[in-house]
Order: structure tokens, then sequence, then C-alpha cells
């Protein structure tokens, strides 16, 4: 599949040509599942109510579900907002996450609006004669079912929660989406007259990220159509936590059970294992077979993407440790392993300057170990000839810097995305495919069912529970990962389960990804990998690549040596066999010996 | 780093068995071909010319008896022949066995010689009988060797026959390879030396080494020369490189064949040995470093040879030994893989095939018990070659070092007859 394999004998070109019109064809069917826009969308304001009047996570978690429909928004706290920031705006997005009464310029700002607005959880009922339709009820509505207005038969359960208990007047006008269900009573959860809309719940995070991001699919649907085509929804598996000490067998059973059932997945591969214990650091050129895997994996359907380089900092084992977060102190990666950790905040500054400064040196700090892990994560791989098509960070965890600089090495990440630079555990995904403008570019392939955890008995049952939840949104995102340490039984389990699904798998090599490191280049076209690798400087920059290919031709040198020493054994023994019959008839008398 | 030196040892060792896989490949085929050539030969003999027989004798009452008898019974005509028996200063009935068979048989002299002149080792001995002789082939024999009749006919017919080819050796065979392990193990040993080294580098380069005995050489050469080196302890090695500057070269004919005893005990084995090592390091010494003099730039294949068994395929085994260790001791990481027990086991049946092909050109040699006998060869017989090497090197730099006068140490002989 790569140019600088392709000169091959004129019949296996045939041959192999065969089998890409095959794959082509199987390929294109995957394709069409879902969708990723292509300009930037309209332009989506968003005025919020938090603590301070500054972003958070509740903002973040926003941005992810907006993130499907457009990488145009603007966020402003309602106390900042002003005329000129709605003007240019197609859609207003009020997300009331806490009580605080709306300054009067924004309300005076709603009135005027003439695009959609979509108003979000607390103080609708100061947002003006466009919302007086939705009327507060005093009494809190709990639920442990959502379901489509629509389509009755399109429901899925939470744990019971509490949402906004809001009545409606009834008449034409008003329709209601998204209903909330307990036993025999049903509340609205998502209503709209005309182009104004309500969700009656200030939390956005899972459950209500799902119902949420169903109903914006109606908000959106008339500058998005497309969305409407959606039949099957995505889906994708990930090998997780694929170190050089994994066992290539499981390895190799495991490719060949998704070959056959033409699944194709992603591979989250780490390039180092280090040993907790000793500290003594394994490369995959350790274990040749397991690489010789891995590329049976990349050119039988899976695909491969960067785990961290050693998932792990300080002593912690690979797998275990987190490598871009320290864990320790609940903090980013400001400082050495073995430094001293001293966390300051702004009041042990006497000036902002002098914070800015600080804050500055810690983020160049973090800037340069991220990048050194990347780009030698990325050519590492690439020197053994795998090509990472998207990152994700061990355990998740990543400041918001971070995900800053990873862009700048990757296109696509995949995973749960880490919201908050305070505490690493919060953290959260996204019901589909989209491109939070946090990523900075990077399109998120959200990771939404979880993993089989061996000592969990429910663990299958669970995480189909929760791909149901998620199909409930037309293009919702079904991927879930598996560490194949567990084996090859435990998969099978999980692969029927996975299989029943009206699911078409993600083969992110269809995807246009872009992925850059020093020397190195490599992106998608038409669901190939294309590579530009400068070998020469790479091999200037660390010898250990060069000797990487040096020990492959040694070795195939060596099998050389023992073919042609096994053909001068046959040949010896025919010799031996034709003096035996030779010598046989005489039997001279000169015995001896 | 491990790694490192497992791939140099490989390669070093590597690269001396596929040198014997091509040396056997070509003894095998020349065993098909001489026998054509000889039967062509034998069809027209000229005219036969005057041959000294030289046979160096430095106590060996024990066998001077046999290889006289074994000369009296020689196809060749003898007022052609000359048969000189160089008495080296023996000290036992050596002597008067010799004047004994003079007496009777005018084509044997006997030389005898004391100190200064006598006493001095194989090659001196070979200069006193080579000043007294007169043929114009000179043949040499060990004292206990006992020739096929045919075997000086055959040598000679080679120099008549090949204008080129100054000096021509034949195949010595084991006349006690049955008595023990030992020369079991050394009959086994010779007969693969010979079809594999001697065959298989006449067959590719024109190349054989004299091996000390059952050789005929042209009078001229040997004059030219000035006869032996006698400071050198292989003084055959020595001889055939000499021998290849006068442009002639040196052909194997396995038709002439001679009998010739082997060490019986480990004891004796060891010292005659420990003499050819220290010999042939000798020779890389004498000729290496002053190769670009050489005129014949053939010889380099011999010396190059030399240098890859007694120190690169040395250095080789040893590394790979060692790596063996410790990595057995866990401390080292190997990351070759299987394709290392691959060349084990591939390197140790290319031994056992070679040994068994060069058995199998002989008659009736290829039997189940030499097959074992091969087997044992490699673990037993063939790690002893590690010592011997180093300890005769180490000997032979001390020597230069010391700049010693060398000993000679003649090898022991058996009493075939006691022993039978």
């Amino acid at each position: 599949m790569y140019p600088c394999k392709g000169q091959i004998v004129m019949i296996f070109s045939i041959a192999f040509l065969t089998v890409l019109a095959a794959g082509c064809y199987v390929q294109t069917a995957y394709a069409a599942s879902f969708e990723t826009l292509e300009e930037d969308g309209p332009h989506v304001l968003v005025v919020f109510s938090s603590k301070n009047g500054e972003i958070d996570h509740h903002q973040r978690m926003l941005d992810m579900l907006l993130g499907r429909f457009t990488h145009d928004i603007t966020f402003k706290a309602s106390t900042s907002v002003e005329e000129k920031d709605v003007q240019t705006a197609d859609y207003l997005f009020y997300y009331g996450e806490q009580k605080e009464v709306l300054p009067e310029s924004f309300v005076r700002i709603v009135t005027h609006f003439k695009g959609k607005m979509v108003a979000i959880g607390h103080n609708v009922e100061q947002l003006g004669d466009n919302f007086s339709f939705v009327e507060q009820v005093p009494i809190k509505a709990v639920i442990e079912r959502i379901s489509s207005a629509d389509h009755p038969q399109k429901h899925f359960s939470i744990n019971p929660s509490a949402i906004m208990n809001i009545n409606l007047p009834e008449n034409e006008l008003t329709e209601t989406i998204l209903i909330g269900k307990k036993d025999h009573l049903s509340y609205p959860l998502f209503v709209r007259q005309q182009g104004n809309y309500y969700f009656a719940s200030s939390d956005l995070r899972p459950p209500f990220s799902i119902a949420f991001a169903e109903g914006l699919h109606d908000v959106f649907t008339e500058d998005v159509s497309r969305a409407e085509q959606q039949s099957k929804n995505p889906g994708y598996l990930r090998l997780e936590d694929i170190h050089p000490l994994v066992d290539p067998d499981h390895m190799m059973e495991i490719a060949r059970i998704l070959k056959e059932k033409d699944i194709p997945y992603m591979v989250a591969v780490i390039p180092v294992y280090t040993n907790p214990v000793t500290g003594k650091q394994y490369h995959f050129s350790d274990s040749p077979e397991l690489l010789k895997v891995l590329k049976y994996m990349q050119d039988n359907g899976g695909s491969i993407i960067l785990h961290g380089y050693t998932h792990q900092y300080r002593q912690s084992e690979t797998g275990e440790g987190f490598e871009f977060w320290d864990v320790e102190h609940n903090m980013p990666i400001y400082h050495g392993h073995v430094d001293r950790v001293v966390a300051k905040t702004a009041d042990d500054f006497t000036s902002v300057e002098a914070y800015e400064q600080y804050m500055n040196e810690r983020k160049a700090f973090e800037r340069k170990y991220i990048e050194e892990r990347l780009s030698r994560g990325i050519q590492e791989l690439a020197n053994y000839g795998l090509y990472p098509l998207a990152f994700e960070a061990p355990h998740y965890t990543m400041s918001q810097h971070g995900y800053e600089v990873a862009a700048e090495y990757f296109s696509t990440y995949s995973g749960q995305l880490q919201l908050s630079d305070e505490n690493w555990e919060i953290m959260s995904t996204a019901p589909y495919v989209t491109r939070p403008t946090f990523l900075q570019g990077m399109l998120l392939l959200p990771e939404t069912i979880g993993y089989l955890q061996p000592e969990n008995p429910q663990a299958i049952e669970q995480m189909m529970d929760r791909a149901h939840q998620y199909m409930f949104v037309r293009d919702g995102m079904v991927a879930g990962f598996y560490h194949p340490y567990l084996g090859v039984e435990l998969f099978h389990e999980l692969i029927e389960q996975l299989t029943q699904l009206d699911v078409s798998w993600i083969d992110l090599k269809q995807l246009d990804h872009h992925v850059r490191a020093d020397h190195v280049e490599i992106r998608t076209e038409h669901g190939e990998i294309i590579v530009d690798m400068n070998r020469w400087k790479l091999f200037m920059d660390s010898l250990d690549l060069l000797y990487y290919h040096i020990g492959v031709y040694l070795k195939r040198f060596t099998w050389l040596m023992a073919m042609i020493g096994i053909l001068a054994l046959v040949t010896f023994t025919i010799y031996i066999l034709i003096n035996s019959t030779r010598n046989e008839p005489m039997k001279r008398g000169d015995e001896i010996g | 780093m491990a790694n490192l030196l497992v791939y140099l040892s490989i390669f070093i060792i590597w690269l001396m068995l596929f040198y014997h896989v091509l040396l056997m490949q070509g003894g095998y085929m020349f065993s098909l071909r001489y026998r054509y050539i000889h039967q062509l030969w034998l069809k027209n003999i000229p005219s036969q010319p005057t041959v000294s027989i030289l046979i160096p004798a430095h106590n060996e009452e024990l066998v001077i008896k046999d290889t006289i008898e074994s000369m009296i019974n020689l196809n060749y005509p003898k007022d052609k022949l000359e048969v000189i028996i160089v008495n080296d200063n023996s000290s036992d009935a050596t002597g008067k066995i010799a004047d004994q068979y003079a007496s009777q048989y005018p084509f044997i002299n006997v030389v005898h010689t004391k100190p200064p002149l006598g006493g001095k080792g194989k090659s001196g001995a070979l200069n006193q009988g080579f000043r007294h002789s007169s043929g114009e082939i000179i043949v040499v024999y060990d004292a206990d060797n006992t020739p096929e009749p045919d075997a000086v006919q055959n040598l000679v017919l080679v120099l008549q026959k090949d204008r080129k080819a100054g000096a021509v050796i034949g195949k010595f065979r084991v006349i006690n390879a049955k008595r023990n392990l030992l020369t079991r193990l050394i009959n086994i040993e010779t007969l693969s030396f010979q079809w594999l080294a001697q065959a298989g580098r006449w067959f590719w380069f024109r190349m054989a080494t004299i091996p000390g005995t059952n050789f005929a050489i042209r009078r001229s050469i040997l004059e030219e020369l000035g006869g032996w080196d006698e400071k050198a302890l292989s003084e055959d090695t020595e001889l055939s490189i000499r021998v290849y500057q006068t442009g002639y070269y040196i052909r194997f004919f396995p038709a002439a064949v001679t009998w010739e005893q082997e060490p019986e005990t480990w004891k004796v084995w060891w010292k005659q040995r420990t003499r050819w090592a220290r010999g042939n390091v000798y020779v890389i010494g004498k000729y290496l470093f002053s190769f670009h003099k050489l005129k014949n730039k053939k010889v380099l294949i011999d010396l190059v040879y030399f240098l890859f068994t007694y120190f690169l395929f040395f250095s080789g085994i040893l590394i790979s030994h060692g790596v063996l260790v410790t990595s057995l001791l866990g401390h080292a990481e190997i990351t070759i893989g299987i394709v290392s027990y691959v060349l084990l086991v591939v390197a140790f049946l290319l031994f056992v095939i070679e040994a068994l092909l060069a058995l199998s050109i002989e008659t009736n040699l290829l039997t189940w018990k030499n097959v074992f006998i091969v087997l044992l060869m490699y673990i037993m017989y063939s790690q002893m070659w590690l010592f011997l090497v180093s300890y005769s090197t180490v000997l032979e730099v001390k020597r230069v070092m010391l700049r010693n006068e060398v000993t000679w140490y003649k090898t022991e002989r058996f009493n075939q007859q006691i022993n039978s």
C-alpha cells in the first residue's frame, strides 16, 4: 500500500491490484458512516454563566458537543458579552450552568437575536419573550429514561437523574423533541418553539450529552443536511497498550480474527517498555516477532496510533503510569521527574507579569517534554515501518496546553479528553466524531463504551449497555478498547457481542490524517498511507534508528548463510549416497580403519 | 555490544565454514576426475628418470625395517633408484639395521650424521641426504612409512606428464587406524584433511601443501631453493611456499599411496601437533608481513587460511564460547534469536557430513562405527584444537621474544608387530 514498496514484479502487482480493488469496495462502505465538516461551519456564539466567569470544563464539554457541527465557536461570559459579538453569530447558545442574575445587556441581545438560539439549564426564565414558553415548575423532576418524542421506541435508560421540571403551553408552535421518563411520568427534556430551543438540564456530561447531541442534530439540520443521511452508527475497536513486551501470539490471533471478520481496528502502540524495578527499557527492535505482527496488522485492517512514548513518568510501569500528567501532584508535567515539585499560584507573586513569566517557563518545559516524546515516538515507529495516524494520551490525561502541542504533531486524537487543568479526573467524551476548538484542530474520535475489565463479570454487558445508549444519537459512536494480554478467549466473547450491533467500523486509513515530526511526515490519501521520510537526517539525529536497520540486515544475512549451509548439507549427502553405491559392489580387500 | 560480538564471531566462523564447503565440493569433484587422468597416463609411460628417495631417521629402530622392506618392494627400475637413509644422530639400532640392508642392496645407501651438522631435526637431515643424492627427482618418505609398490612410480609419472608441476604429493593412509580411539580419530581427520584441503585446494586453486612425506620434487627446484629451511618447525609448509615462488605448482595425486603410523597416545599426539601448529604460526610470521615480496600471490590464499585458522577463526570460536557462557550466566542480552541455533546445528552437521563424504570416497570406510566416531570427534577431538592453538601460539611468541633456537621434537614411534 505504500509507494516506497511499489516496485514488485508484474504478476504480483496484478494479484495485488485485484485485492486492493476488493478492499476499496469494502472500505467505501465504511467511509460513509459519518461526516466530518470540510469547512468551518456556521458561527456559534456561546454565552455562559459560570462560577468566576471563566471557561472551565463545562464549557469544554459543550465545545465537544458543538464541534460536530461547527469549528467556529466563540465563548463569552454573560457578563462580558456585547452587541457586536452577536452580530456575526448564526447560532446563539446560552449555557446556564448555574443560577445567576443575567445582565440586562445580555437579555436585550437575546431579545433582538434573529438566528436560532438554544438555552441550556438555569436562568431560562430571564431570557425574555423568546423563551416565555418555558414555564419552570418548582418541583424537581427525576427521570430514568430518555426517548425521542417522534419515535417513542427510540429510547435509552439512565440512572435516576434530576432535570429541570418545565411546563409547556399547548399550542402548535411548541414542540417536544426529547422526553425524560420515569415510570408513567414524562417530562419534556429538549423543546423548541420555532427557532428557540431549551434543554432542561444544566448537566451536559454523559448520559445527558447523548440526549443533547441528538437534539443538536435537530438544531443544525438545516445547515448540515447531510447529517440526515446517516444510517449506521460508526464505531471502532482499539487494541490497547501494545508495548514491546506484549505477547505476539495473542496479537496475531486477534489480528486474524479481526481480518476474518473484516473489521478494521486501531492499535494503540507504546514504543518503549520500562521495567519499573530495573528501569531497563525495551524497544520494538527487541521483539522482532511483535514487530512482524504489528506490520501484519497495519497491512490487514489495523491502523497504528501512538499511545505515548513510554506510558509512564517517574518510576511507574509502562501501561500503568501517566506520561503527560504528574498524577502524584495532580498537575501538568512542569518539572523533571526527580525535581522537587513546588506548586505556586498567582497569589505567590507580587505582579501579574512575574506570574506570567513563571507560567511561561513551566509551559515551555511541558512543551519541550511533550515534543521530545511525540517526535521520538513518531520517528521510532516510522523507522520500523509502522505509521501512526493518530494520538492517544496515556490514561487520556493531558493539559489543555498539551493538546495544543499534540495538535502540532497529529491531526487526529483517539479516546476521551481531560477537560480540566486542575484535576485529571475531570475527563469526558463526546457522543460522536467532533472537532472541539480546544483540540486546536485535532479531530476527536471519541471512545465511548470503555474497556473489558477482567475482574468485572458484567464488563461486556456494561459495554453493550453503553453502546446502546450512544446509538441513540443518529451518528453516535460505539468505540471501546481491549487489552490483548487478557487473551484471545475474552476477545472472542467481546467481538461476538460487538458484531451483533449495527455498527460500521471505522477504518482510520480512510480518513484524512496528517502526522508530522522532524524528518517524518505521514498522511493518508484515498485510503493509502503516504510517508515522506528523510532517513538520512533521521539516522544523523539518532544512530539507534540506523542500528535497527543494520541489525535487520545482519539477521537476514545470517538466515541466508543458514540456508546455504543447509543446501550444502543436502548436496553432500547426495554425494555420499552416490559414493556408497559406487563403492558397494567393489568390496576390495583393503579394509582398514 | 554482545550482539555485535555474536555477529562478528558468526561471520568469521561461517566464512571458514563456507570455505570448507567450497573445498569439499572441489575435493569431491577431483575424486571423480583423478582416476580418469591416471588411467590415461598409465597408457603411455615414458622412459623413467633417476630417483633418489630420502628417508630421514632419528632413533627409528622400531619402524625402519618395514620402511626399507617397502622400498625394496617398489615397482621402479632399481638401476634408476637410489634410497638414502639419513641416520640422523640416532642412539639406537637404526644405523645398524640400515647398514645391514645397504650391504645387501646396492641401491640402498646410508648417511650417518653427528653433531654439529647432524641431530638438528628433519630439515637438517634432509639437507644432508640431498647433498649425497644424485637422482633427477627427489622423493621423501618419513621413517614410519610403508608406501605401496606403485607409489613412487605414480609420483614420478606426474612430474613426467605435467611440466608445470614442481612437486607432487601422494595420499597417506593410517596403518594403525584400528589400534584405538585416538588412531581412529586421526584416520578420519587425515582423510578429511586430504580430500577437503589438499584435493579441494588443488581442484580450485591448483595448490597443495607438501605433507612432509610421500612427495616428489624436481632436483632442479631444490637446488634453486637451496634445500630445506632448517629453522622451520614445519619444514614442509615452508618449502611449499617457496616452491610456489619458482612459478611451479604442487600437484595432489592420490593414486600414490603410502601407509604411515600415527601417534597412539595423547601425549605423543599433543607434542606432534604442537610442533605443527607452531610451525604454521612461524610460516605466517615469515611470509605474511613480507607478502609484497612473494612472486606467486596465490600463496596468499594459504597464508590467509592459516591466519584465519590460527587467529580469526580461533578468536571467533573464543568469542562465541565466551558470549555463550556470559549469556548463560545471564549477563548478556542476545536478540539474534532462533537463527543462531539453526546455524549451530547446521555447522555441526556440516562438520559431520564433510567428514563422512571424505570417508565415502575411500572404500569401505563409511561404517556406522565411523559415523559415531565423527560425532565424538566434534565434541572431543576438535575442541582440543582450541587448547592446542592457544598453547602453540604462546610458545611461538615466547620463542620470538626470547630469540630461542628451535628444538625439533621427533614423533615417537610404536612397534606395530608387538601392538598387533
